[in-house]
């Protein structure tokens, strides 16, 4: 394994920056058919809270220009499930792993950071800013106080370094990202869906069973890249970018930005080799520009 | 096992207006599908993210083909296709149908665009196989059935063609008692059909559609309520990985 691609979050080491945007990837088993799951730094599992959750109405999709809606809602089949098949079946596999939780309420929040803190897992991603649960999510992640209120009590509980990941939904992201961090964060990532929507005009009616969904694909990458740029620059936690990913061209621009590290979401589904054709594009990157760690060209953009 | 891969355009064309059937050369596809299985078939302008999930109606030793109507922008890309052109395509994907014991009674039903995807299975079928084609009007593919050499019936809504009615008019006229119905259709006639079948308890596979984005397992985008005997609720499974051929009776199709 080439060392150069090596990088560190809050004191995991990961083999090279590149990993999973959660909800894109399940917990791997799916592309595990498709490409070998031991070239990722990490795999971000899809969402977890401490019960099932059924998930929204069908139908959960609707394709944009260079874009895609979601509304799936979280499904997944709870904590216990997840930690009985789902960590033995990772573990396999030599890359890092990274739970996302998710809750309706506070103390669903605290009660499924608890149920990791004996588990066998390598970082914990809080998940306050899906766009598609009508409580907790969203509406935890947008006002800083509430965010650095949410992120101290669920620290808590948590044993692994944790990663706070943030919606776009606001006016000013630095002051959320300060807030995440002042409330315990090790590490941020953003960005998460933007709310969208589309219209059937001939039904007369919105596409998503739940009219508004995330959007999410090339089309928010720029948006992404901004907030990035701007969090990197007024915080010392590392940054995990992500928002649009689909080239090593993309995944250079985060690292250019500041990112430490990046996750390939969208892009999976209309490339299952997405993840490991951009981790080659970036060892290729560095190789003919002879760079030897990443650190030489991240945040290069003053 | 599935594959991603790069196809050349064999065959296309427009079978009847604004519905078309392509071939694509793809080896490694066609040697392991089944019937009831699909491909994601990638729309040639990247700005359509998405590939078109779209059901095999044949496959052949070097092949595979489908058949889809022109409703968005995917579709509109398709149909522009020559022969000799390359498009991205992934599979085959889904469960595909579970093929009866020999000496089954099998009854195929197909509505409108749920009638190619039947194509394959009635070809693995030589007897025992009554198959009931329902149209909203004009017919196609009907005598890609009727070829085969098996038992075709046929129902029109509008009466230009055929039984004046649908499918389960077809049911209902049946002489021979029913040992397993393969079915593919609107959500709406699959739905009678499946009632039907659990009135006269005949088991019954239907194959589904749902929108996807990845279409092998991950995203969870294409749900559909399923409960299985003995579940004290339903849960969504995933047309694309758990389907997209399911038991009629685990459907819950009102909901």
């Amino acid at each position: 394994m080439d060392s150069r691609m090596e990088i560190a979050i809050a004191g995991v080491t990961w083999k090279n920056p590149v990993t999973t945007a959660s909800g894109t990837f399940g917990s791997g088993r799916e592309y595990g058919e498709w490409i070998d799951l031991n070239r990722l730094g990490a795999i971000t599992v899809k969402g977890v809270s401490e019960e099932a959750w059924k998930g929204n109405p069908v139908p959960r999709l609707a394709e944009t220009q260079s874009g895609l809606l979601n509304s799936i809602g979280l499904q997944n089949a709870g904590a216990k499930h997840f930690i009985e098949n789902d960590i033995p079946f990772l573990r396999q596999y030599d890359t890092k792993i990274i739970v996302n939780i998710c809750g309706h309420t506070l103390s669903q929040y605290c009660a499924v950071a608890e149920r990791f803190a004996g588990c066998d897992i390598d970082m914990l991603e809080l998940n306050i800013s899906c766009p598609n649960v009508e409580e907790g999510g969203l509406s935890f992640g947008t006002d800083p106080h509430v965010v650095e209120r949410v992120v101290k009590a669920v620290r808590h509980y948590v044993k692994q370094p944790l990663i706070v990941k943030l919606s776009p939904e606001v006016t000013d992201i630095t002051e959320v990202a300060r807030a995440a961090v002042s409330g315990g964060a090790d590490a941020l990532s953003l960005i998460n869906t933007l709310r969208g929507m589309k219209i059937d005009i001939h039904k007369r009616r919105p596409i998503l069973a739940s009219k508004i969904g995330g959007y999410s694909g090339p089309g928010i990458m720029p948006v992404a890249l901004r907030m990035v740029y701007e969090v990197c620059h007024s915080v010392d936690v590392p940054v995990i970018g992500m928002g649009g990913i689909s080239t090593f061209e993309d995944a250079l621009q985060f690292i250019m930005a500041g990112a430490q590290a990046v996750a390939v979401g969208t892009a999976n589904f209309h490339n299952p080799y997405a993840t490991v054709e951009i981790i080659d594009g970036i060892r290729k990157y560095m190789k003919e520009n002879r760079i030897s760690s990443l650190e030489e060209i991240r945040g290069c953009i003053d | 096992m599935s594959t991603y891969c790069t196809a050349a355009v064999i065959n296309h064309e427009e079978i009847i207006p604004g519905v078309w059937k392509i071939e694509l050369s793809a080896p490694e596809i066609a040697k392991t599908a089944r019937p009831g299985q699909f491909i994601q078939l990638y729309p040639p302008d990247e700005r359509n993210l998405l590939a078109r999930p779209l059901s095999l109606s044949s496959i052949s030793k070097e092949s595979v083909t489908v058949v889809y109507r022109v409703v968005g922008q995917g579709t509109k890309q398709f149909s522009c296709l020559q022969v000799d052109d390359m498009v991205r395509v992934m599979g085959p994907l889904g469960n595909g149908f579970t093929l009866p014991d020999a000496g089954t009674q099998n009854v195929i039903v197909g509505g409108g665009l749920g009638i190619p995807p039947l194509l394959e299975l009635a070809k693995r079928f030589h007897e025992n196989t009554v198959v009931l084609l329902g149209y909203r009007d004009d017919p196609f593919m009907a005598e890609d059935f009727q070829r085969l050499g098996l038992e075709v019936h046929i129902a029109s809504q509008s009466g230009n063609y055929g039984f004046h009615g649908t499918v389960l008019d077809l049911l209902e006229n049946l002489t021979l008692p029913a040992g397993m119905i393969f079915a593919c259709g609107p959500r709406q006639m699959l739905q009678s059909v499946s009632m039907w079948a659990k009135g006269h308890n005949v088991p019954i596979q239907v194959s589904l559609e749902e929108r996807m984005a990845c279409g092998l397992g991950a995203c969870l985008g294409c749900g559909v309520k399923i409960q299985k005997p003995g579940e004290q609720d339903w849960r969504y499974l995933r047309v694309c990985k758990d389907g997209p051929v399911f038991s009629g009776e685990e459907v819950v199709w009102n909901g």
